[in-house]
Order: C-alpha cells, then structure tokens, then sequence
C-alpha cells in the first residue's frame, strides 16, 4: 500500500479533509469518502460522462482525475444544483418537464455539464452539440434531453 | 476498474521532478491532465511504481503567442488554448482543437500531455509534424535538447523522450497560408479512423510551403512528401488537387483495424486531402 495523502477540499460548499491512497479516484472520494453518491459511475474511461462534476468552475470528468489532484479544489456535484431555490435549478426544472431522463443513471453528470454550460452562457446550439455530445444516454435517444435544453435556453435568452 | 497501486509525488519544482525522474526513470509516469493517463492507469494497461504530478510547478502554465509562433508549457489545458484571444495567429490550431474529444476532457486534457502521450489517432501530434513545430526536453543530466517533431514521433505511445527526460515545451511554428484539418470519426469527440492536415500558401499564382500530414493509419502521423511535391510550384486548382490526392493514395500504406480495412483507410485519406485542398482554396 502507497502511503496515504491528506485531501483538504471544498464539496458543495462543505470542507472535507480526506485520507486517502494515491490511486483513489476523485468519483471514489465523492462517493465512498464524502457519501455523495448522487455522482454516478458508469464507464471509468471517460466515455459515458455519468460522473462529471464541476471541478474549480468547469464541468470535468471526475474518473479521470485522481483524489489528490483535488486537494485545494472545490467542487459541485448535483447535490448542490437546486440550493437556494424552491423549485431546481432551470436546467433541473426542464429536464423534468421535457422528460429529458427515464432510468437517470447519466442524469447527473447530464444536468452538470448542462449547469456549467448555462452558467458559462454557451450559446444553446453548443450546448445541443458541444456539451451533450460528451455524454451518453441509453434510454431517451437524446430527444427530450435536446427539448429540455431548448427550454431551458429559451428562457435564459428571454431574461437577457 | 480502479488504478493498481502506486506512489504520488507532486513536486514544488522542475528540478525536483527531474531528480525523481533520474532516479526513477521508465517506473515513473508524468501526470499532467490525466485525460489519456488515467483512463490507462482504470483499465490496468499503465503499472507505474511512481506517478509525478506537474500540477504546481507554475513555469509549466505559459502560453506563449505571437504572429511567429505559439510555445506552450506542458500543462497548458487545451481549453486555455481554445479560449485564448490569440490563438487563430497559429493557423490551424482551432480547428484542430474543435476536434478534440469534448469540452469535458478539454477543460482538463494538457498540450504536452497530447504531444508526450503520441497517440497516432490525436490531432495535436499531427499538427505540430504538419507545423515542422519541435519540443524541448530536459533531463537532469544532460540538460536541455530541442527535437525536431518529426525526430519525436517513433511509435504508438513511443517518443523520442528517454526515461530521464520532461518534455518542458512545444513550439507550433506559424504558416504562411491556411491549415485545414479534417478527419472522419465514427462518432464526433472519438479518435480519428483518418485525419488529414493540409496547408499550403499561393504567394503568386502558384503553390508554396506546402504541407500533408496524415494520421491515424499507423504508428505515427505521417507526411506526405510525394503528394507535396506534387503541389510545390504548381498552380491551385482541381487537376493539381485531384493529382496530389492521387499520389497519396499511391504511397500510403496503412494500417487496418476492425474500425477500417487498410484499403478504406488508403482510400479515405486521398478522398480527406482532395476535400481539404479544396476547401483550402477556398472554393
């Protein structure tokens, strides 16, 4: 066994201060070690983009980061989309009313990446295109995940 | 699957990463992004006793942009490059970038982890051969060596690079002309089951600085020295395109997969370089 590190980082706000092994993962940590097991794992090589979480202000992959590598970082995961709201985040409240999930598995790295999207004002076409093409959906064929982007841009470009 | 077990260092200095690299030599990987790493390290093909971290040494970071050239230091993330106000003054550099994997690996996949890891499918290795671009390493040793990218790239994952050595910069020179790249990929984001770059300048009437790199049909990118010669000093257009197209198709030898016959292969590749040619002309 490799010796252990001590993590000190922000997860939703919260400080944790972690021990862990060198090749524990970031999702690991997430899940196991802070018990926010709302950040699923699916592929474990990047493809699927079940696990994204946002790392330092940007959508990431966090199996393909390593817990130590977040020692002084801060994260979102989807446990802290609709804080300070009744309702959800407007991405939440979209996917919801477009059905944009059926069994939910990749949801949450879904609606991550589409947070930061929406935050970062990405235009929505980039979204469609760019940001969702970094995830992969087994159940809804994409089509009520494209509808809940349209109106969650659509109402992002009304408030403008 | 989870990493085997390893040990981490992650060193304040670059001095101190050489050192661990003298002494560690081929049992230490270098960690930079991670975005080719870790997925090697999850599925157990990679088993290094030592992974060296980059991520505080702050030299590293530079982005280095001017008309002439861009010089970036390892851990430059590619989105830092794709959202750089400078960087359409290196031709070919966006569209290169707009082809790499998605936003969620590029805001964390490196510059010199692309160059250093040698994927024969990734876009930057290509552009930076097409470029004549070099990369600087370091050893503790022996100091500092510029290599020439076309002496850097011997192999799938294989480089230039001795164990003891960091790739500490990358330099993609400027071109005179425009540089298109275009690759087909099963899915957008995946690797290249062919990519070609095409560039070349018509000062006056006929073609200058010419240049065809192909990847993803073996080991390494390859150029294309018959088919350049075939535009140098001809005039641009349909005849001479469709001509240097040809003579790709005649010398290239591919590889195949269960992705792509060879023949596809040889084939796709003279149809990519006819196409960006063109576009190049800007019809």
């Amino acid at each position: 066994m490799a010796i252990e590190r001590t993590i000190e980082m922000t997860v939703n706000g919260s400080h944790y201060s972690l021990s862990c092994e060198p090749r524990r993962l970031l999702s690991e940590a997430l899940r196991e070690d802070c018990g926010l097991t709302g950040t699923h794992v699916g592929c474990e090589q990047g493809s699927c983009g079940a696990c994204t979480v946002i790392v330092d202000g940007r959508a990431q992959r966090s199996c393909l980061m390593l817990a130590v590598q977040a020692n002084g970082s801060s994260i979102e995961t989807i446990e802290s989309v609709a804080a300070g709201s009744d309702d959800g985040h407007p991405v939440q409240v979209a996917m919801h009313l477009a059905h944009g999930l059926q069994c939910g598995f990749c949801t949450a790295g879904i609606v991550m990446s589409l947070v930061h999207a929406y935050r970062s004002g990405i235009s929505r076409q980039n979204a469609t295109r760019e940001v969702l093409n970094g995830h992969l959906c087994r159940c809804t064929g994409y089509t009520n995940i494209r509808k809940a982007i349209d109106a969650a841009w659509a109402e992002l470009e009304d408030n403008k | 699957m989870k990493p085997p077990n390893f040990d981490y260092a992650d060193p304040d200095t670059l001095e101190g990463v050489l050192e661990l690299l003298a002494e560690h030599g081929d049992d230490a990987a270098i960690i930079a992004g991670g975005q080719s790493l870790i997925p090697l390290l999850n599925l157990r093909l990679a088993r290094p006793e030592l992974l060296i971290d980059l991520r505080h040494i702050v030299d590293l970071f530079d982005i280095d942009i001017d008309g002439k050239r861009l010089r970036a230091g390892p851990m430059v993330r590619v989105v830092d490059l794709e959202e750089h106000p400078s960087v359409s003054m290196v031709p070919g550099l966006e569209s290169a970038i707009s082809y790499i994997a998605h936003s969620q690996i590029r805001a964390r996949t490196t510059v010199g982890g692309s160059i250093a890891h040698a994927d024969p499918a990734a876009e930057l290795p290509a552009l930076l051969l097409a470029l004549e671009g070099s990369v600087v390493l370091r050893s503790r040793d022996r100091g500092e060596r510029t290599v020439d990218a076309a002496d850097f790239f011997l192999g799938p994952l294989w480089t230039a690079r001795e164990p003891d050595e960091l790739l500490t910069s990358v330099t993609f020179p400027s071109h005179p002309g425009t540089v298109v790249i275009d690759e087909v990929t099963p899915r957008p984001g995946d690797f290249a089951l062919v990519g070609t770059v095409t560039a070349y300048h018509v000062p006056a009437r006929t073609i200058t600085d010419p240049r065809i790199v192909i990847f993803g049909v073996g080991g390494t990118p390859v150029r294309a020295p018959q088919a350049e010669a075939v535009l140098a000093g001809a005039a641009p257009g349909p005849a001479t395109f469709a001509a240097a197209a040809k003579t790709v198709y005649e010398h290239l030898t591919p590889l195949g997969d269960v992705h792509g016959s060879a023949e596809y292969r040889r084939n796709l590749a003279a149809v990519l370089v006819e196409r960006s040619l063109v576009r190049n002309n800007g019809y």
